[in-house]
């Protein structure tokens, strides 16, 4: 599926990863986060096998993976919980997140009481609960609608330059992954290489319809075509 | 009417009401012992694969028996050993006296599959991504075994426990009825109609039905208020 991918992410940087479908954009994905094995090659982060970074990273599946037995503040607890925080600091650190990504009000909420993009807004508090340095997401906006994924990727840039993470993020938008990234790398049809790798240094908060962003998607959309 | 007279002892058999505990002692006892071991074991075979493979041809063999053929084997295991002869009480107990093992051992039996099963099910079928999802936030297996695994299995596992008590609940009535018993309301059913007094069966048929009722209200009534996220989440 794939066949030679060799790349290095600086620190604090925004990736997209696009691709044709198929292409293994989520297999690399897991195999970063040690869902699943390579057949070969292997993942540093900072220089330190995989195995030893794991508490360093953090995902964020396309659908709700929300446990639904535990509503939104104890799903954000989840990660707070297997660290071992205290009881106090837990609620605390909890409601921090959710507020940060919007969700204050909402903390007694079960799953089913949430909308599509509320619930994803909660999967990635709880995520950021963990603390990761790494965040890895997987289209996460993309059974949100359009107008809903807008407004997330706006939050997520901001939540971005909040807390200076560095994130992976995979996408089928080119229009998402001009907006969001410093660095789009394009896969090419499975089993895949990277064909292309274009630099980002659109100013932010970013135009959508300016020149620049319409012709930077283009020229990502030519080479996903090719 | 012998309905409006529950206290009543009946023909020096006991009143309605105290062979109807004698039935629901019975049960209750042959269900505790059944989830006890249903659950665990069930938890275990679930999670394991291997196991799985290894276990259901055994489980596929034995779960078509119907409790009530146990019946014989019961007998010839357990006799007429009660609760209270095992405990080693010399004097007659009205309900430790009563509570026959082989008796139980049917209830055991009828509860047990339905349970184990379910639960099996219930913990095969938690969703990949939920577990993923628990590892990626830094879970290890027996954390994701008690947070996730469990939690997420529940609502199969009480549909388990609603089966087993209304197979339970069949199991003793009938038992009951059988030649050799004594106490319980299938036994008063029984006895009732040799004599001829068919109210009394009637009365005991409503009494049946009116517990399987109030059993299962009562898991439903549990099953609202814990599991409401069940039904919502797809």
């Amino acid at each position: 599926m794939l066949d030679n991918i060799n790349f290095e992410v600086e620190e604090d940087d925004l990736i997209c990863i696009v691709g044709p479908s198929g292409c293994g954009k989520t297999t690399l994905l897991r195999i970063i986060i040690n869902l699943e094995q390579p057949t070969a090659g292997k993942v540093l982060i900072k220089n330190r096998p995989l195995k030893e970074s794991l508490s360093d990273l953090g995902f964020v599946f396309q659908e709700s993976a929300l446990f639904p037995w535990r509503n939104a503040l104890e799903n954000v607890k989840f990660p707070l919980e297997i660290k071992g925080i205290e009881k106090e600091k837990r609620e605390e650190i909890a409601r921090k997140y959710l507020k940060l990504v919007g969700l204050e009000g909402f903390e007694n909420s079960y799953p089913f009481e949430l909308s599509g993009g509320m619930k994803q807004r909660a999967a990635l508090a709880r995520v950021l609960a963990k603390d990761p340095e790494i965040l890895l997401m997987d289209e996460p906006f993309a059974s949100v609608d359009a107008q809903t994924s807008n407004k997330l990727q706006e939050e997520l840039v901001d939540l971005w330059q909040k807390t200076m993470k560095t994130i992976i993020f995979i996408t089928h938008s080119i229009d998402e992954a001009v907006y969001l990234s410093d660095k789009i790398i394009v896969l090419s049809k499975g089993p895949s290489v990277i064909k292309k790798v274009f630099s980002n240094a659109l100013p932010r908060p970013r135009d959508r319809n300016s020149l620049e962003f319409i012709e930077l998607k283009k020229a990502v959309m030519e080479e996903i075509a090719d | 009417m012998i309905l409006f007279h529950p206290f009543k002892d009946i023909l020096g058999i006991g009143s309605l009401y105290e062979n109807a505990l004698i039935s629901v002692a019975r049960v209750f006892l042959g269900f505790i012992v059944a989830t006890a071991v249903a659950i665990p074991l069930g938890i275990f075979i679930g999670y394991f694969k291997k196991v799985r493979e290894f276990t259901n041809v055994l489980i596929e063999l034995i779960r078509p028996i119907p409790p009530l053929a146990w019946i014989p084997l019961a007998l010839a295991w357990f006799g007429l050993i009660s609760a209270a002869d095992l405990l080693g009480i010399e004097t007659y107990h009205p309900i430790l006296g009563n509570l026959q093992v082989s008796m139980v051992f049917i209830i055991f039996i009828g509860a047990f599959f339905p349970i184990l099963l379910n639960t099996i099910d219930g913990v095969k079928g938690v969703k990949t991504i939920l577990i993923e999802t628990a590892i990626t936030l830094g879970a290890r297996d027996k954390e994701i075994l008690r947070k996730v695994i469990i939690p997420a299995a529940s609502p199969v596992i009480l549909t388990g426990l609603r089966i087993g008590i209304g197979i339970a609940w069949m199991c003793v009535v009938a038992a009951e009825m059988l030649p050799g018993s004594s106490y319980g309301l299938g036994y008063l059913i029984s006895h009732a109609y040799d004599i001829a007094r068919i109210d009394m069966v009637i009365a005991g048929m409503v009494i049946i039905g009116l517990i399987g009722i109030l059993i299962n209200i009562i898991i439903e009534f549990f099953e609202e208020k814990k599991f409401k996220w069940r039904s919502k989440n797809a």
